[in-house]
């Protein structure tokens, strides 16, 4: 940016809906561009001064968010018909990549299209909270007597799990997923890479037939149609690929198993 | 979207509560889809491609003198259709295409396509598996139809014939008749039959992380390369065979008995195979072709000469 494009403005075209099964509608604002600006802080500046390019005074734009460092997921939207972080993505970086910005052609923030809106920007991501109560994301460890020293874990097996816990439940591989979608059953790779990271676990897997049978039904591991879409705009950047072959592989075994046992 | 909340495969929620034997069973099924085109299919149209490729290979002068057999293409298919229980393998065949397909549409049919905005290569190859899954559906359809059951689509009447009435060998040329028919079909070949290579290497590709078999990237991109190598092989055999079947001149003696065979003289077809007059062909209706037995039960001689002289549609 030169000094000259520093005093210019720039617009930005939001999606609103007033309320769960509302219509939604666009409007467009007009912002003043400084460098580095992220897209909660133009929200923001909306909130502050909520008047459309025709002048007109309208509610301001309500949107989610917490920590503000890319760790909750709380303000997932979708950016220039990408999704990603409100709070992590700058003005700066969408107006590179799509040339948008100018008042023909403005940015458009829109909410996540895979899950109930709740208003404007804001949506209920309660159902990847459901998933993970399904599939029994937790370690089960009851009373509260010493249990003594956890197992070993290799290097290898600690770099995996870690990886997959960095998942912040944010919404982003569901919401480019081709599988996807709001009305299916469809579980999506964030089940997916929670589920491998419990079933790794030494006491965690003490509940993997349980995950497993989830993950057998409609909507489980083979709904995925390995378009690998989710690994790409993973923000946490989860080898979801490798966890969706693992659970995979766990859940063809576990039917194997089942097959020949009789067990449930 | 939450497991316990729907109880239906087909994700609807107004599906009868009790969960039905394809919900039941969804794991098992979604895997058997996955055999049944690898497997039963794949398999067959591997065979089923390289064996077209003789078509042209047989047509190269060095290659053809390194075999004695001046009409493999021929050879191989009376090979097949010599094959016992041909019909328990066809019906296999059609059990393993026709369970795919359904449910390949049905999984079609959950796809929210997305290409515009995440433009990933591995999203367009999931688009592509999807439309050509559907391309391969009508092609296979329409080349079974109006080849093996020899039907007359109207504008479209291609059927054949292994061998002609009097056991003329008919498989290089009545494949050259359908594809010459007009440059549609041939486009519509290229097309048709490279989407089912396309489908079937890709989907080898994807079947390996459906398995579990290729974990990591490092493993997927290595299997991709194999899968890659092998829809290579499999689209030259392909471009191969449409070229062959082009550059193909029917002799008159084959279009001849072409002819014959499209005038109604099929009933020879089956039993008709050159035997060096060891055995005589019996016709379906319990007559024998003019030529073999002369008696009264064979067709009058003008029935014959009437099949034969019938002008090219
Ligand atoms: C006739 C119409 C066909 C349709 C509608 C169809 C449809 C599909 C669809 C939608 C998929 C993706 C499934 C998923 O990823 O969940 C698929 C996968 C596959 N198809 Fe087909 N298909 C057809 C024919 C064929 C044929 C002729 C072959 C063999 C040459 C074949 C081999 C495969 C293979 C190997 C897979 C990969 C399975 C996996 O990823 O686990 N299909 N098919
Ligand atoms: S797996 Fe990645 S994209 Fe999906 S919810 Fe977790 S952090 Fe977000
Ligand atoms: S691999 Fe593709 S289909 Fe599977 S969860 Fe990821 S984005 Fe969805
Ligand atoms: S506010 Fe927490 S990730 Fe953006």
């Amino acid at each position: 940016m030169t000094a000259s494009d520093a005093k210019k403005n720039f617009y930005i075209k939001v999606k609103r809906q007033d309320g769960p099964g509302k219509n939604p509608y666009y409007q467009t604002f007009e912002l003043p561009y400084k460098p580095n600006l992220n897209i909660i802080s133009c929200l923001q500046a909306i909130a502050s001064n909520p008047v459309t390019i025709d002048g007109k005074q309208v509610a301001p734009v309500v949107w989610d968010c917490s920590c503000l460092e890319e760790v909750c997921g709380a303000c997932t939207m979708v950016m220039g018909g990408k999704v990603g972080q409100s709070c992590s993505t700058l003005v700066d970086e969408l107006m590179e990549r799509d040339g948008t910005g100018s008042k023909a052609n403005p940015i458009t923030l829109e909410p996540m299209s895979k899950f109930p809106v709740v208003r404007d920007l804001f949506v209920d991501r309660a159902s990847m909270f459901n998933n993970l109560k399904d599939i029994k994301g937790w370690v089960p460890i009851d009373g509260t007597h010493h249990l003594g020293g956890g197992p070993r874990e290799s290097q290898e097996e600690q770099d995996l799990r870690y990886a997959l816990s960095r998942c912040m439940t944010c919404g982003c591989c569901l919401e480019a997923c081709p599988q996807f979608s709001l009305e299916g059953n469809f579980v999506g790779a964030q089940v997916f890479g929670q589920t491998l990271y419990f079933n790794m676990h030494e006491t965690g897997a003490t509940l993997k037939d349980d995950r497993l049978n989830v993950m057998q039904q409609a909507g489980g591991i083979s709904d995925c149609g390995n378009a690998q879409n989710c690994v790409e705009v993973c923000p946490k950047e989860l080898p979801l690929v490798e966890a969706i072959a693992k659970i995979g592989r766990q859940t063809t075994v576990h039917s194997v198993k089942q097959f020949f046992t009789g067990k449930k | 979207m939450s497991q316990t909340d729907s109880k239906c495969c087909c994700g609807s929620k107004s599906c009868s509560s009790e969960p039905c034997f394809m919900a039941k069973n969804y794991f098992l099924f979604r895997r058997l889809h996955s055999l049944s085109g690898i497997i039963p299919v794949g398999v067959f149209c591997i065979v089923h491609l390289f064996t077209n490729f003789q078509i042209m290979i047989q047509q190269i002068p060095f290659v053809k003198d390194l075999f004695n057999e001046a009409d493999i293409f021929q050879h191989e298919v009376d090979f097949i259709h010599s094959l016992p229980a041909l019909l328990f393998i066809e019906i296999g065949l059609w059990s393993a295409i026709g369970f795919h397909a359904l449910l390949g549409i049905a999984y079609t049919m959950q796809w929210k396509n997305n290409t515009t905005h995440y433009q990933y290569t591995n999203n367009k190859r999931y688009a592509l598996q999807r439309i050509t899954g559907i391309i391969a559906l009508i092609f296979i359809f329409v080349h079974v139809a109006t080849l093996r059951w020899r039907w007359n689509l109207g504008f479209l009447n291609t059927p054949f014939y292994a061998h002609g009435p009097d056991g003329t060998p008919l498989v290089t040329a009545s494949t050259a008749y359908a594809l010459q028919a007009s440059w549609f079909m041939s486009f519509f070949y290229l097309i048709g039959a490279l989407s089912v290579v396309y489908h079937w290497s890709n989907g080898l590709w994807t079947a390996a992380i459906t398995w579990g078999v290729t974990i990591t990237p490092a493993a997927q991109k290595r299997w991709n390369m194999v899968c890659t190598a092998l829809g290579v092989a499999l689209a030259i055999f392909t471009v191969g065979a449409v070229i062959g079947a082009n550059t193909y001149q029917i002799k008159p003696h084959e279009m001849k008995a072409l002819q014959a065979m499209m005038a109604g003289a099929e009933h020879y077809e089956e039993h008709a195979m050159p035997m060096d007059g060891e055995e005589c062909p019996m016709l379906k209706d319990g007559k024998m072709p003019a030529d073999c037995c002369p008696t009264d039960i064979a067709p009058a001689k003008e029935e014959v000469e009437a099949a034969t002289t019938q002008p090219a549609h």
